[in-house]
């Protein structure tokens, strides 16, 4: 079940850093702007660095229990 | 257990299919900075990806690791690009070439693992959004 939520929320956020990048692009051309503003680069930045983590702690997560490919069947 | 190896694969497919599909509805890029941006977002979802492949089990913690140091060369590559954007565009322009290419091939060998593990997956090394635009 955790695992369902964890799959849930990393397709949540790649799907959002995708839309968000194309929320900003629009809300530039409606405001007639070119260049970002430092606010929508630190959504941008900050949605990656979670990303990363969320793969650290995976990838942590895995090297702990190496043997567990497969869970354990109760 | 079989379930949720088809769940976890449907993500990542869903995964490479909304970084992939521009025609999506995503606004295009129209600006190099716009094109970086959509960079960083193909970055996030090569790390997501990996994320996913690393708890299925289609990929090592070894792998994993070998990709998070790829990605981390290649957000190097983003950083400067972002850094010398408006200073030097040539240069920014080629440091974006190199942070895509390694992204393209980073996504390419997470999904050969997903598909290895599960022939059936949908795992598309995706062109970045807006990039070649």
């Amino acid at each position: 079940m955790n695992e369902a939520l964890i799959l849930l929320q990393i397709l949540t956020q790649s799907a959002q850093s995708i839309s968000v990048v194309s929320g900003i692009i629009t809300t530039m051309a409606q405001e007639n702007r070119t260049k970002m503003t430092p606010d929508e680069w630190k959504i941008v930045l900050g949605n990656d660095d979670s990303a990363r983590a969320n793969l650290v702690n995976a990838i942590a997560a895995r090297m702990a229990a190496p043997s567990a490919t497969p869970p354990a069947t109760a | 257990m079989k379930r949720r190896l088809r769940m976890t694969f449907a993500a990542v497919a869903l995964i490479a299919l909304v970084t992939a599909c521009a025609a999506l509805g995503f606004a295009p890029a129209q600006t190099f900075e716009q094109k970086l941006a959509y960079a960083y977002t193909a970055h996030t979802a090569v790390l997501n990806t990996a994320a996913v492949g690393v708890q299925s089990g289609a990929l090592t913690g070894g792998d994993g690791k070998n990709v998070l140091n790829g990605a981390d060369n290649a957000r190097a590559f983003l950083d400067a690009a972002h850094a010398t954007m408006d200073t030097d565009t040539a240069t920014a322009a080629g440091r974006l070439s190199l942070a895509t290419s390694i992204l393209t091939q980073l996504q390419s060998f997470v999904c050969a693992a997903i598909k290895k593990k599960d022939p059936t997956a949908i795992c598309a090394p995706p062109p970045l959004p807006g990039a070649s635009s």
